[in-house]
């Protein structure tokens, strides 16, 4: 669907707003993921779809509906029955105002070359040649996706937003039912140029063969050096459960009252910033607003928190453009982007007595919100590093570590950062070296 | 909607295929929520379309669209997928046999909640709000209601025609209290959104959201102030709600065949469990018995049939603590040489159907909860979940509950603990039950979001329990300093 069409729909439906405000949300894709496991494909599919959102508001009262059946008769259906769910909500106590400005935003960010590589056909050809290339005795699992997406807003004070994009995303993990170990590798694209495969392949079946024949290790106090995978994983959901207005309203985040404290290690200053050309960019939020531009952790201290409307009201601030469609959510950044140190992954490893390398974790989750305390476990890659270099790979460990010390306990950042999908596109982190990282458990009987 | 679905497998039939299905589906939900007494979302979604697989010179292919305009479309892009698919294949995709079915099934219910007014609903919530805020002093409150109806028709080139209309209702209710730097949570029935049942707004009334309030409400608030959970090793009771977590994770995963066959191996995991454990693996402790029951009254994981067209069955996963049956689907069971377990199931119309849980119940004891807790010298009552991970093969598990409740001399001291948290090895852990409450005490627990696959979907499953004891289990967390 191009801007033209996606702007015909809108305005069809805001033509029946009558003295109601009116917002509608066009959003659309059509996605093609290919899986394989046991270095065969074994799930392949292709999804289309097409939903429209019609909110409406009058009189400090809201209610909304989703549908993808765009059939005049069934959309006037759906507004009808808004008018009649309206009259019987109750109002609340403020006005949410609908976004009325700037007039547009536009982005159309569509690598042609990704669409004509990735159609099913060629999905296909770059699975069996990641699979061709694997060492002896090694299969791959993983999967190979295309999307490509759009969306388009319109409501009753004038704005248009439209925003289309294609995405490729990939993940694999290489395993041998011989050799205990694996190894894994991930990545997202928006430019065929920035989607290596091959090289994604490449590294996670060294990470497997490096970390063939794993140790057990007792849980304890480590130094660790989480690769970029790793530590997106804790700081996305350090941006969730913390980083939100909501959550700080709601009592539940760490940074509750601490704002413009000094709360991590000054080495760290961490930034949303989805304009930046390591990010992807997504210039407005799920209810129009342009996307700002964050300080999150300026050199250790809290400064600024992610809003939408409703959470940005309830502080007396503007939205930042980070909401989601849902207000229960709030406004969460997405594209994170931390400054690098001085070090590099090389001597992190070498100035380390003793300590571990994890490639990723896996099922973090938050045992307390208010204590940024998360745990889970490692996976596809844990090293040991004994006087200043790698001795062997560990078997997994889980973590139960609060984040508020971790990040105060950061050593040194790499000076190379690196792009790491994230929860709605790349983040841009370095490495990190963290002491007295807490193991809790063993992951075998 | 009938005549267009099999017109589309006729079409299929003459494109030289192994097989196909077609599936429809129209899914209506609500979503109603407050917080502080605001209404602060009222939501409909509804979405239609149709999703079609095929097997193809034993390869997958699968299309769906939301464009019931584009149906042939759709099913000629499945067989472009399907021949894409035979470029990496090990053997041919197979499917169990299964008998051909032309039927119709519906949840039973009583009270249709889409026609229950708007105005009901918000006010329910808003009472239940008022309750909570006027019993204790509370830093919030919130409240929601989900429901949800799905219709849907299934046909196959093996002559299967099968129609099921199946509905869905839940609720509950939230409130937090704050702490010295710290928040405190007590829901009721249960955390992340309550409870969840194939019913009608009757579910909704019978769990009496407004009479339980004042309760959960006065819980968070003696929470806050409430010491630290000990650490250490005690004997722990798990009530319901906290055990259906514990079923789901460590007993309804690690049993599904798929994650066994390393299907899942690069996003969810695997299994610490393979087709050699089947009979001889002591999973859990003698008392220790669970089914995979899809036609349970009422469970949030039941249905007339999966949706490859086997219908809904009640298959034994643990006798007497011995492992003896898998989730399964038909492309699974096949390489087991036996029949589906009816455990195939889809998130939607748009997309394929993975090996889920339906309802993984652990069946009742004997005991009285009075009973159960007589013989722990120090022990603790843990009460709804409020975190879970567990790893890829699905051994090491940690878990963190609402409140603990102080067993002394086997009996409940009226002391709480906050901030709970236990943790062990799967089947360490069963191993350790010595005791399940009777059939008094057994209750359902539906969870609406059970994630898997690529891409993502989301299963509504039921698990039911009484409240279980486990010996010496590890509460709390070591800190190496």
């Amino acid at each position: 669907m191009n801007k033209r069409e996606a702007y015909m729909i809108l305005d069809r439906i805001l033509g029946w707003s009558g003295k109601y405000d009116m917002q509608v949300t066009v959003d659309g894709n059509e996605k093609g993921l290919t899986r394989f496991a046991g270095s065969e494909i074994h799930q392949n599919i292709y999804q289309e779809d097409l939903e429209v959102k019609i909110e409406l508001r009058r009189d400090k009262k809201r209610v909304s509906t989703t549908t993808n059946q765009l059939a005049e008769e069934n959309l006037r259906g759906e507004i009808r029955n808004l008018h009649r769910e309206l009259e019987e909500t109750p109002a609340r106590k403020k006005e949410l105002p609908l976004i009325d400005s700037p007039d547009e935003i536009s982005s159309e960010e569509n690598d042609s070359e990704l669409a004509e590589k990735l159609d099913e056909a060629g999905r296909a050809g770059i699975v069996a040649e990641g699979i061709e290339n694997l060492p002896d005795g090694y299969t791959a699992a993983g999967s190979l996706a295309l999307e490509k997406g759009y969306l388009a807003i319109a409501n009753t004070r004038g704005i248009r937003r439209f925003m289309s994009r294609d995405k490729a995303s990939f993940n694999t993990v290489i395993s041998s039912e011989q050799v205990e170990g694996s190894g894994y590798a991930e990545l997202e694209a928006e430019k065929l140029s920035d989607f290596d495969v091959e090289e994604a392949f490449a590294a996670a079946a060294d990470k497997a063969v490096d970390s063939s024949d794993p140790e057990s290790i007792s849980p304890g106090s480590y130094t660790v050096i989480l690769e970029p995978l790793a530590a997106a994983e804790l700081l996305g959901y350090l941006s969730f459960i913390g980083f939100s207005g909501r959550s700080v309203q709601q009592g539940r985040s760490f940074l509750s009252g601490r704002i413009g404290d000094k709360v991590w290690d000054e080495k760290i200053s961490l930034y949303d910033d989805c304009q930046h050309e390591q990010t992807f960019s997504l210039p407005f939020d799920m209810e129009g607003a342009e996307r700002q531009s964050l300080t999150i952790i300026e050199d250790g201290v809290s400064r600024e928190l992610a809003y939408d409307l409703e959470s940005a009201m309830e502080a007396g601030e503007e939205t930042t453009g980070h909401a989601l469609g849902s207000s229960r959510a709030g406004g969460i950044p997405l594209h994170l982007v931390m400054s690098g140190g001085e070090s590099s992954p090389e001597e992190m490893i070498s100035s380390t007595e003793k300590g571990l390398l994890i490639t990723r974790f896996h099922y973090t989750n938050v045992v307390n919100p208010r204590q940024a305390v998360l745990t889970g476990l490692t996976r596809d890659g844990t090293f040991l590093i004994e006087e200043g270099e790698i001795t062997n790979s560990v078997r997994d460990l889980r973590y139960t570590q609060n984040m508020m010390e971790a990040f105060n306990n950061v050593i040194s950042l790499s000076s190379k950062r690196f792009q790491v999908p994230g929860l709605a596109g790349n983040n841009y982190l370095p490495y990190l070296k963290i002491s007295d990282f807490q193991f809790t458990g063993l992951t075998e009987e | 909607m009938q005549e267009k679905i099999a017109g589309l497998i006729e079409y299929l039939e003459g494109k030289d295929i192994d097989y196909a299905d077609v599936r429809y589906g129209k899914i209506e939900e609500q979503a109603v929520s407050t917080e502080e007494g605001e209404l602060q979302e009222f939501d409909n979604n509804t979405s239609e379309g149709v999703g079609i697989r095929v097997i193809k010179n034993g390869a997958p292919g699968f299309a769906a669209t939301g464009d019931l305009d584009r149906l042939h479309q759709t099913a000629l892009k499945a067989l472009d997928v399907a021949d894409a698919s035979s470029r990496v294949k090990g053997k041919n995709m197979e499917l169990a046999e299964k008998e051909s079915i032309k039927d119709y099934y519906e949840t039973s219910y009583e009270k249709d909640p889409f026609t229950v007014s708007t105005g009901e609903k918000i006010e329910l919530l808003r009472e239940a709000e008022a309750k909570m805020q006027d019993e204790a002093d509370l830093f919030k409150t919130s409240a929601s209601l989900r429901f949800r109806r799905e219709n849907r028709i299934f046909a196959d080139t093996e002559g299967s025609l099968i129609e099921q209309e199946l509905m869905e209702s839940g609720g509950g209710i939230e409130a937090s209290a704050v702490g010295e730097d710290d928040l405190q949570v007590r829901t009721y029935p249960c955390s992340f959104g309550g409870n969840h049942a194939k019913a009608g707004y009757e579910f909704v009334e019978d769990m009496d959201l407004i009479g339980n309030a004042g309760e959960t409400a006065r819980e968070a608030e003696k929470l806050a102030g409430a010491e630290e959970c000990p650490h250490g090793e005690f004997d722990i009771v798990l009530d319901s709600s906290q055990l259906a977590l514990q079923i789901h994770e460590s007993i309804g995963h690690p049993v599904e065949l798929d994650r066994v066959f390393g299907s899942e191996e690069a996003y969810a995991g695997t299994s610490f469990l393979s087709v050699e454990d089947l009979n001889e693996l002591q999973y859990g402790s003698e008392c220790v018995d669970v089914v995979a029951d899809a036609t349970v009254e009422g469970g949030l994981g039941t249905f007339g049939y999966d949706d490859e067209g086997v219908p809904a069955q009640r298959i034994p996963i643990i006798e007497s603590g011995e492992f003896v049956g898998f989730l399964t689907s038909r492309e699974t069971a096949v390489r087991l040489g036996i029949s589906s377990g009816g455990a195939s199931r889809a998130d939607g119309w748009e997309n394929i159907p993975l090996i889920r849980m339906t309802n993984i119940n652990l069946l009742p004891g004997e005991y009285s909860f009075e009973e159960l807790i007589s013989d722990i010298d120090y022990g603790l009552y843990l009460e709804n979940n409020r975190s879970w991970s567990i790893d890829d093969r699905r051994l090491n598990f940690q878990f963190g509950c609402e409140i603990a409740y102080e067993i002394e001399n086997g009996r409940l001291t009226g002391k709480i603990f906050k901030n709970p948290l236990y943790t062990g090895i799967t089947p360490q852990f069963w191993r350790s039950c010595t005791g399940i409450c009777d059939n008094e005490h057994w209750q359902m627990y539906g969870l609406p979001n059970c994630g898997k696959g690529q891409p993502g979907q989301r299963a509504r499953v039921g698990h039911g329990s009484a409240p279980a004891r486990f010996n010496n289990i590890e509460v709390g967390v070591e800190r190496d300093e």
